[in-house]
C-alpha cells in the first residue's frame, strides 16, 4: 500500500508500507553502512529515529541471532529503497513500521543539504501529516536514554577484571568485546549514583553509547565527573560526549551527524588512519580545558573523534571500536582500556 | 609526507598487447598512473608495445617508447633514460614479470633504478604459489589443502593425497592460463602437463577443489605508513570454479552479512600488511556458503582487471592512488577528486549496485567450447549501475550488444528439458539466460540454486525479472513498474508483441523516463564534484545544468575480437578535441576497463548501455548539438540510422552515406558508377544460385553470410564443391539472408585511413599488408608506409579514396581496403568510421588524426587546419610495422590459422628507421621469440612452390630445417638440407624453435595440421600460418635483436 515519509519542512517521499501498518514518527537520519541492517535496527542509539538506509538493497542475506545489538529493534521507523523478501515480516514481528521503494538517495541529499528533519510515515501526504511531523518531540526533550538503559544492575560473570558499564543504551557488541577479553561486566543504570558504582569496586568504568543529546543527562554527567577522579574510565560515542562534558567541555548538535561504517579517523600520536563505525548526531566542541587532549580527529570534517585526560586514566572515542556493523580496525582500544584499568588497580594497591 | 624529492624520473611499464586476461584495464590504470606522477612534477618515461593505447600518446608521458616488452629492450631504455625509479605494478602480469626479470638480471641494481611501490619480495611471494602458501600460513590465513609441484608425477602424487577433484593453478600466469579442474588422474596428467609448460617457472599448485563456494574479491590499498583500506568488495554470482574474469560479478557483495563481510575485510587488511604491499592489491577468497569457513585463493599484488572494475564501480581511482603511494604519498595526503573535500583514506559507500558481465568470443568461434572454467575466455566485459540488482543486470545484459533481449535468449524456448538442465548445470555464456528460462518453465528457485550452486538470493533476483515478464504478458503490471524493474523497451516489446518504438511512444505519452544519479563514492554524504552519471527510474534527477554547448560521443562498449581498444583510443581523442574546441564532451559507454570511462576524461560520463533506448535518454537529458558515431566502432555506427530516424543530429558524414558503405550491394553499385574496380560477385539464396555465380565469376571465391561483420564466417573456396559447401554454411549461418560470393582476388592487400571534409582529403599514407589478401586486415602484419607499393598503385589508391570521399560526402573518417593483383587495384570495402588502424597510423605519422577528424565533424574545413586539396602527409622518418597478437591458447578447440575471419585480440607496433628492424621489433613484440635455432615446416600444396626461397632465408639465418614428409620433399627438391619429422608428434624427438604450418583446410580438427598448431601452442612455440609472414620473418632473422636501437615516439602537434 502506498504511504509517504513526510518531513516537518513539507518534503514528501512516496513509498510502500512495510512492517506494521501504523506509527513511524521521529527524527529522520541516514546511515551509509552497506551491510548490517539488523545491527542498525537494534542499535539503541537509534532510539526515537527513523533510519534511512542509503544502500538500496536491504534484507538480502536474511537475519541471524548473532546480529542483534539489543533484545529487539529500537528504530522508530525504517526507510529503504528495495526490501528483500523477509524484511517486511521481520519488521512486523518487531513492530517497526517501515517504508520501501523510496528514492532514498533523494532523501539523503535532502537531509544532507537541509540538516536532519523530524518526520512521520503517513498514509497521506497532506498538511496534517506535516503538522504531525513538526509535533514529534525533539530528541533533546525526551528521556531517550531512560528508555533504553537497564533498570537495575546486571552482572555478567567473567574470570578477568570487573568492569562497571554505565548503560546508556549499550550495544551488545561492546559487552561482547569486553567479555571476549575475559572481563566481568556489571551493567549499571545510567542514573546510578557514583557511590553505587564505586561500591562495585570496578577495575574500570566504561560509559556506553546511547541515543539523544548528552547535555541533558545531568546525573550521568555528574556520575562520570565523580568517577573519573577515582577509576580508570573509557567512553564510547555518547559516553565520549559525556566524558567531555564531565571534564568541562561542550557538545553541539551536528547538521546531519555521522552514521556509517566508513568514517576515517586519524590518531594524532602516530598519524595512522583507521576506518571506523559511527552513529552520532552530537559532537564534542574542540575547545576543551587544557588538561584534556584531543587524541583522534575525523579526517573528513576534522570533528573531535577521541580525547584523553592528561593526568587521569580516562579516554574516550566518538566511534565504535567494535564495529557491528562495520570494521574492527580500532578494536585494540579495548585492550588499551583494560591495560589502563590494570595499571589503575596496581596503582591503587600500592 | 609529500612525494619523494629524490624521484625525478620514473619509468612506467605498460602491459603490451591486448590478450585474454590482460586487456584495456591496463591502459586505464597506466594512463592514470602517468598522469598522477606528472601531477607530482615527476618526469615520466613510458614503455609499451601496444600502439592502440592512450598511454602511448606522446602527451601522456614525457617520453614514450613503443618497443618490445622484453628485458633486453627495457635494459637499453633504462640505460638511455637513467630513471630513478621503476613502476611495474600497473602493467599487469607483463609488467610484474618484466620487473622480476630486470631485478634478477641485476639490471635495476646496475643502473641504480629503485623498484617503486610494492617490493620485489612481496611480488614474488604473491605470484609464487609455494611462497604464497607459506606466507598465508605465517599470517594464520587458511588456504585450501594443496601442494605445489614441478613435475606431472608430483602433481599426481599431490592429487592422490588431496583427493579428486583438484584444481591445477600455474604460477606467474594470468587469466588462469594452463589451469583447470581435474576429476581423475588421466585428466590431471593432461592438464598438469600444459599447466607446467605455461608457467614461466614450471610450477603449478595442486589444490583441493572448493567448487561451488562463494568467490569474493576485495580491492585493498595500503600506504608506506601502514594505513590500509578496502576500496570495495565484489561477489561473483558464478561461484568458485569459474574464473573471476569469466564470472558475472556484483559490487558490493550481496549475500554476505556484516560478520562475514568484516571477517574477510580484516583478513584482507592483515594480508596486505603481512605481504608489505605499498599500493593496491586484489585478494580473492572462497567462502563456504554453508558455514563461516573461508580460504584465501590468491593475491594479485598489482592493479588488475578487478581494480579497474572496482574503480569504476566506486569512483575511487585505485591506479592513481597506487601511483601516488609508490612515490611516497600517504593515503590521507591524496585528495578524493570526487568530493574535493575528503581524502583517499576512506572506504567508498555505494548507494547503487553494480553488475559486470564478461563478453566472450563464442560468436566468432562457433566451434569453440562454450563452457567456462578456471581458464579465462572473455575478451572484455561490460558494467552497469542500477538502484536494484535486476536493473543493473538488465542494463549489463543489453550492454553486451548480443542477440539477447533482456533475459530472453532467442532460441531458449526451444531448448529441451535435458538441454536446459545441462545449460544451468554447466557454466557458460548462456547460463544466466538458461536460469531465467528454467524459472520461466516453473522450476523452483531452490532447485535451480542447488543445480547451479548460485546463491538463492541471485536466483530470486532473476525470478523477479521473470515474474515481471509474466505479468507483462498478462497485462497485470504497469509499464512504469516494468521500467522501474529495469526491463528494456526491446524486451517489453518482445513480450507484448508491440514494436519497440511503440513501447517508447507509450512511455513518452505516460511521461515514463529515467532520471540520472551521481556516482559519488560516499552515498550522498558529501556533495560530489564528479560528472559521473547512471540512469534509474526514481524521482530526483541530479544532472546539473550545462554551461557550454554539448556533443555526445558514443563509445564502443566491451572489447571483443574485431572491436578492440583502438576504438576507445578514438573516443578519448574525440573528447579531447571537443574540449579544446570549447564544447562539453559527453561520453556514453559501458566498458569498465577503458580510459574513456574514467570520470575525469570527459565533461560528463554516462555509464550506460549503448542501445537506442539508453542513448536517446542521454540525448533527451543533455540536448546536445549532435552525436559523434564514427569513433565507437560498429556499435556506434549501427546506432547512427536509428538515432537519425529518432530526430537526433548525427555529426559528420551523413547517415545515408554511412548506409551505402555498410550495405554491400549499394556500395558495389557506387563503385561501378565511379568505375572503380571491385571483385566481381553477388548475393545468392540457394546452392544452385551459388554454382551459377561461381561459374560466371570463376574460382577461387570468397563466401560469407551477408548479415555479419568482422569477416565472420568467411571462407575462401578453391573448387566449385568447396564453394557450394561454403554457400550452404553461409546460408545456414544467417537464415533468411543471402550468402555473398565474391571472386577471390589473390594479391597484395593495401589499406588506408583518410579524413575528408567533403572538399579536401587528408591522406596520412598507405599501409601494405605482409600477408596476401585472404588474411583479415585485422590479423595481417601491416607496414606503414608500404615499402613495396608501386608509385602508380599508391597514386591510384589515393585517387580512389578521394573519389569515394567526395562521392559519399565524407565528413570525418574513411577507411579503404584494397587488393592489388599485379594488374588492377580492387576495392574490397570502405568503412566510414575511425578504423582499427587509426591509432597505429596516428602514432606512425605522429599526427592526432582523430582530433583532426573531430574538428572536421564539428564543421572546420581541412584547409583551415592546413590540409587542402588531396593532401598526402610526408612519409615519416621511421617505418612502423603493426603485428597482430592472438590469444589462441585460451580458446580451446578454435582454429588458430589466420584467414579472412579476424581472430587476433591485440596488436603491437615496431618502429625503426630501418624497415627490417621495425619488422623484427614488431614480430618479436608480438611474441614470436625463437628459443631454438630451428624451424619446422608443414605446408599446404599451394604454398610448396614458394617454399624454397622462404626456407632458404631461414637456413641463411642459421635455422635448422625440419619438415613433414611431403614438405620435406619439396624443400629438398629446392636444394635445402632438411630433416624429416613424424607429423604425429614432431616435438618429442626434436627441439623446434618455430613452426610454419599453412593449412590446407582450416578448422578441421581431425587433420595433422590442426593438431600440429595446437601442439605448438601448448608448447608456447611460435606458429606462423601464412607463408607471407614466414617470409617477412625469415628476411629479418639475420638481424640481431640485441642490437636494435630504442627511440622515443615523436609527435607533431596539431596546428
Ligand atoms: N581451490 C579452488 N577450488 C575451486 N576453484 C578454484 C580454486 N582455486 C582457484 N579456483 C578458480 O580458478 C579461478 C582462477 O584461478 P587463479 O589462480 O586465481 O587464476 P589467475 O591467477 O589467473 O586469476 C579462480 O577465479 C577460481 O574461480
Ligand atoms: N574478394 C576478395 N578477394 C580476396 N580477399 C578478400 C576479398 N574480400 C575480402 N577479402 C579478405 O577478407 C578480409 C576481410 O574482408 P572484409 O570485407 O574487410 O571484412 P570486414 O568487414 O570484417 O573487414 C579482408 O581483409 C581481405 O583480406
Ligand atoms: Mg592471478
Ligand atoms: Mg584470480
Amino acid at each position: 500500500m502506498t504511504a509517504f515519509l513526510v518531513l516537518e519542512d513539507g518534503a514528501v517521499f512516496p513509498g510502500r508500507r512495510i512492517g506494521v501498518p501504523d506509527g513511524g514518527a521521529g527524527e529522520v537520519v541516514f546511515t551509509t553502512s552497506m551491510t548490517g541492517y539488523q545491527e542498525v535496527l537494534s542499535d539503541p542509539s537509534y532510539r526515537g529515529q527513523i533510519v534511512t538506509m542509503a544502500y538500496p538493497l536491504i534484507g538480502n542475506y536474511g537475519f541471524s541471532a548473532e546480529a542483534w545489538e539489543a533484545e529487539g529493534p529500537h528504530v522508530a521507523g525504517f526507510v529503504v529503497r528495495h526490501d528483500h523478501a523477509g524484511l517486511d515480516g521481520f519488521l512486523r514481528e518487531a513492530e517497526v513500521s517501515g517504508l520501501a521503494g523510496v528514492d532514498t538517495r533523494a532523501l539523503v541529499l535532502h537531509l544532507r543539504t537541509h540538516g536532519l528533519r523530524r518526520g512521520v510515515i503517513a498514509d497521506s501526504p497532506g498538511p496534517e501529516a506535516v503538522r504531525r511531523a513538526a509535533a514529534v518531540v525533539p530528541p533533546g526533550m525526551r528521556d531517550l536514554v531512560g528508555e533504553v538503559s537497564c533498570r537495575e544492575t546486571r552482572r555478567l560473570p567473567g574470570p578477568g577484571p570487573r568492569i562497571a558499564l554505565i548503560d546508556c543504551g549499550v550495544k551488545a557488541g561492546i559487552v561482547q568485546a569486553l567479555r571476549r577479553r575475559g572481563c566481568e561486566v556489571v551493567l549499571v543504570p545510567h542514573d546510578a549514583a557514583p557511590a553505587a558504582v564505586e561500591a562495585l569496586d570496578p577495575a574500570g568504568v566504561l560509559v556506553s553509547n546511547g541515543p539523544g543529546d548528552p547535555a541533558v543527562l545531568a546525573s550521568t554527567i555528574a556520575t562520570v565527573r565523580a568517577l573519573v577522579e577515582r577509576v580508570p574510565l573509557m567512553g564510547i560515542c555518547l559516553g565520549h560526549q559525556l566524558l567531555a562534558l564531565a571534564l568541562g567541555g561542550r557538545t553541539y548538535k551536528m547538521k546531519f551527524g555521522h552514521r556509517g561504517s566508513n568514517q576515517p579517523v586519524r590518531e594524532a600520536s602516530n598519524g595512522r588512519v583507521m576506518i571506523t563505525t559511527q552513529n552520532h548526531g552530537y559532537a564534542v566542541d574542540p575547545a576543551l580545558p587544557p588538561d584534556v587532549e584531543i587524541t583522534h580527529l575525523n579526517l573528513n570534517d576534522h570533528t573531535v573523534e577521541g580525547l584523553r585526560h592528561r593526568e587521569l586514566p580516562a579516554f574516550s572515542v566518538q566511534f565504535h571500536p567494535e564495529g557491528r556493523p562495520g570494521p574492527g580496525d580500532a578494536e585494540e582500544l579495548y585492550d588499551r582500556f583494560l591495560a589502563m584499568a590494570d595499571e589503575g588497580t596496581h596503582a591503587g594497591s600500592r | 609526507m609529500p612525494a619523494r624529492a629524490d624521484l625525478r624520473k620514473v619509468l612506467v611499464i605498460g602491459s603490451g598487447p591486448i590478450v585474454i586476461g590482460q586487456a584495456a584495464e591496463f591502459d586505464y590504470s597506466g594512463t592514470q598512473a602517468c598522469r598522477a606522477l606528472s601531477e607530482e612534477g615527476i618526469e615520466v618515461v613510458l614503455v609499451n608495445s601496444n600502439p592502440a593505447t592512450i598511454m602511448t600518446d606522446v602527451e601522456v608521458a614525457d617520453r614514450v617508447y613503443v618497443e618490445p616488452l622484453l628485458p633486453s629492450f627495457l635494459e637499453r631504455i633504462i640505460e638511455r633514460e637513467r630513471p630513478d625509479g621503476l613502476l611495474a605494478t600497473l602493467g599487469g602480469q607483463t609488467g610484474l614479470n618484466l620487473a622480476l626479470a630486470l631485478a634478477e638480471d641485476g639490471v635495476l641494481e646496475r643502473f641504480g633504478v629503485e623498484l617503486l611501490g610494492t617490493p620485489i619480495e612481496a611480488i614474488r611471494t604473491a605470484e609464487d604459489r609455494e611462497k604464497f602458501r607459506e606466507a598465508m600460513l605465517r599470517l594464520a590465513q587458511p588456504v585450501p589443502p594443496g601442494q605445489t609441484a614441478t613435475t606431472v608425477g608430483a602433481c599426481l602424487q599431490a592429487a592422490a593425497d588431496i583427493g579428486y577433484p583438484v584444481v591445477v593453478r600455474p604460477a606467474f600466469t594470468l587469466g588462469g592460463t594452463g589451469g583447470g579442474i581435474a576429476y581423475s588422474a588421466s585428466e590431471l596428467a593432461e592438464i598438469a602437463g600444459v599447466g607446467l609448460q605455461s608457467s614461466p617457472i614450471h610450477q603449478v599448485l595442486i589444490e583441493r577443489c572448493v567448487l561451488g563456494w562463494k568467490e569474493i574479491e576485495y580491492e585493498v590499498m595500503r600506504d608506506a605508513a601502514g594505513t590500509a583500506i578496502t576500496v570495495c568488495n565484489m561477489e561473483n554470482i558464478d561461484p568458485m570454479g569459474v574464473h573471476t574474469g569469466d564470472s558475472i560479478v556484483v559490487a558490493p557483495s550481496q549475500t554476505l552479512d556484516d560478520i562475514d563481510y568484516q571477517r574477510l575485510r580484516t583478513a584482507a587488511l592483515r594480508i596486505i600488511a603481512g605481504l608489505g604491499i605499498a599500493g593496491g592489491c586484489n585478494i580473492q577468497f572462497a567462502l563456504d556458503p554453508r558455514g563461516r569457513d573461508y580460504y584465501v585463493i590468491e593475491v594479485n599484488p598489482r592493479v588488475s582487471r578487478s581494480s579497474a572494475l572496482a574503480s569504476k564501480a566506486t569512483g575511487y581511482p585505485i591506479a592513481r592512488t597506487a601511483a601516488k603511494i609508490a612515490v611516497g604519498l600517504h593515503l590521507d595526503e591524496i585528495r578524493n577528486r570526487v568530493t574535493g573535500a575528503t581524502t583517499a583514506a576512506f572506504e567508498p559507500a555505494l548507494d547503487y549496485v553494480v553488475a559486470k558481465i564478461p563478453r566472450w568470443p563464442f560468436d566468432k568461434f562457433p566451434e569453440m567450447d562454450r563452457r567456462l572454467g578456471t581458464q579465462m575466455k572473455a575478451t572484455g566485459e561490460v558494467m552497469a549501475i542500477g538502484r536494484t540488482l535486476p536493473e543493473a543486470l538488465l542494463k549489463a545484459l543489453r550492454s553486451l550488444d548480443g542477440p539477447g533481449r533482456g533475459l530472453l535468449w532467442p532460441d531458449a524456448a526451444s531448448w529441451s528439458e535435458t538441454e536446459l538442465d545441462g545449460r544451468i548445470a554447466e557454466p557458460s555464456d548462456l547460463r544466466l539466460f538458461a536460469v531465467a528460462e528454467a524459472l520461466r518453465r516453473g522450476r523452483p528457485r531452490e532447485a535451480v540454486a542447488a543445480r547451479t550452486h548460485i546463491d538463492p538470493y541471485f536466483i530470486g533476483q532473476v525470478e523477479e525479472i521473470v515474474a515481471c515478464e509474466r505479468a507483462l504478458a498478462h497485462g497485470t503490471v504497469s509499464l512504469a513498474d516494468a521500467k522501474r524493474l529495469g526491463l528494456p523497451d526491446a524486451a517489453i516489446a518482445a513480450i507484448t508483441g508491440e514494436a519497440e518504438d511503440a513501447v517508447r511512444a507509450r512511455r513518452q505519452a505516460e511521461g515514463i523516463r529515467p532520471v540520472f544519479k551521481v556516482v559519488d563514492t560516499c552515498a550522498g554524504e558529501f556533495p560530489a564534484q564528479t560528472p559521473y552519471f547512471y540512469s534509474t527510474y526514481e524521482t530526483e534527477d541530479e544532472v546539473p545544468a550545462a554551461v557550454r554547448p554539448r556533443v555526445v560521443v558514443l563509445g564502443s562498449g566491451p572489447i571483443r575480437i574485431g572491436q578492440g581498444i583502438e576504438f576507445d583510443y578514438a573516443t578519448v581523442h574525440a573528447v579531447k578535441a571537443l574540449r579544446e574546441a570549447g564544447y562539453e564532451a559527453v561520453i556514453v559507454n559501458n566498458n569498465p576497463e577503458t580510459v574513456s570511462t574514467d570520470f575525469d576524461i570527459s565533461d560528463r560520463l554516462y555509464f550506460e548501455p549503448l542501445t537506442l533506448e539508453d542513448v536517446l535518454h542521454v540525448v533527451e537529458r543533455e540536448r546536445p548539438l549532435g552525436v559523434l558515431v564514427q569513433f565507437g566502432g560498429q556499435t556506434a555506427i549501427n546506432l547512427a540510422g536509428p538515432l537519425a530516424a529518432a530526430g537526433v543530429r548525427v555529426l559528420g558524414t551523413a547517415v545515408d552515406a554511412l548506409d551505402v558503405s555498410e550495405d554491400r550491394e549499394k556500395f558495389y553499385d557506387l563503385l561501378r558508377r565511379l568505375d572503380v574496380p571491385c571483385p566481381e560477385g553477388g548475393a545468392v539464396t540457394s546452392v544452385a544460385g551459388a554454382r551459377g555465380l561461381v561459374a560466371r565469376i570463376g574460382l577461387p571465391v570468397l563466401v560469407r553470410p551477408s548479415y555479419v561483420l568482422g569477416g565472420r564466417g568467411m571462407e575462401v573456396a578453391a573448387t566449385e564443391e568447396a564453394a557450394a559447401a561454403a554457400a550452404v554454411k553461409a546460408l545456414r549461418a544467417g537464415p533468411g539472408y543471402p550468402a555473398l560470393i565474391d571472386r577471390y582476388v589473390a594479391g597484395m592487400e593495401l589499406e588506408l585511413d583518410a579524413i575528408g571534409d567533403g572538399e579536401s582529403v587528408l591522406i596520412p599514407g598507405i599501409m601494405e599488408h605482409v600477408e596476401r589478401a585472404g588474411v583479415h586486415s585485422g590479423d595481417s602484419v601491416a607496414v606503414f608506409p608500404g615499402q613495396h607499393v608501386p608509385p602508380s598503385v599508391a597514386e591510384r589508391a589515393i585517387e580512389i579514396a578521394a573519389l569515394l570521399s567526395r562521392a559519399l560526402g565524407v565528413r570525418g573518417f574513411l577507411n579503404v581496403q584494397y587488393v592489388y593483383d599485379g594488374r588492377a587495384l580492387y576495392v574490397l570495402e570502405a568503412n566510414l568510421r575511425s578504423s582499427r588502424t587509426v591509432p597505429f597510423v596516428s602514432k606512425a605519422v605522429g599526427v592526432p588524426l582523430v582530433q583532426i577528424a573531430t574538428r572536421v565533424m564539428l564543421g572546420d574545413a581541412l584547409a583551415d587546419l592546413g590540409f587542402s586539396g588531396v593532401h598526402r602527409l610526408a612519409a615519416p622518418p621511421r617505418v612502423a610495422v603493426k603485428a597482430p597478437v592472438f590469444s589462441m591458447e585460451k580458446l580451446g578447440r578454435a582454429e588458430s590459422a589466420v584467414g579472412p575471419e579476424m581472430k587476433s585480440t591485440g596488436e603491437v607496433m615496431g618502429i625503426d628507421a630501418d624497415p627490417g628492424a621495425a619488422m623484427l621489433k614488431a614480430l618479436t613484440a608480438s611474441g614470436i621469440l625463437i628459443r631454438e635455432r630451428s624451424v619446422l615446416a608443414a605446408l599446404a600444396d599451394s604454398d610448396k612452390p614458394q617454399a624454397g626461397e622462404v626456407f632458404a632465408a631461414f637456413a641463411r639465418a642459421g635455422l635448422r630445417l625440419f619438415a613433414t614428409p611431403a614438405t620435406a620433399a619439396a624443400l629438398r627438391a629446392a636444394g635445402l638440407p632438411v630433416v624429416d619429422v613424424n607429423p604425429e608428434d614432431p616435438f618429442a624427438s626434436h627441439a623446434i624453435g618455430l613452426v610454419v604450418n599453412t593449412p590446407t583446410r582450416g578448422g578441421d580438427s581431425g587433420r595433422d595440421g590442426f593438431r600440429l598448431r595446437r601442439q605448438a601452442l601448448a608448447r608456447r612455440i611460435p606458429c606462423l600460418t601464412s607463408l607471407d609472414t614466414a617470409r617477412a620473418l625469415a628476411e629479418v632473422l639475420s638481424l640481431d635483436p640485441e642490437r636494435l636501437a630504442v627511440e622515443p615516439l615523436a609527435g607533431r602537434p596539431l596546428q
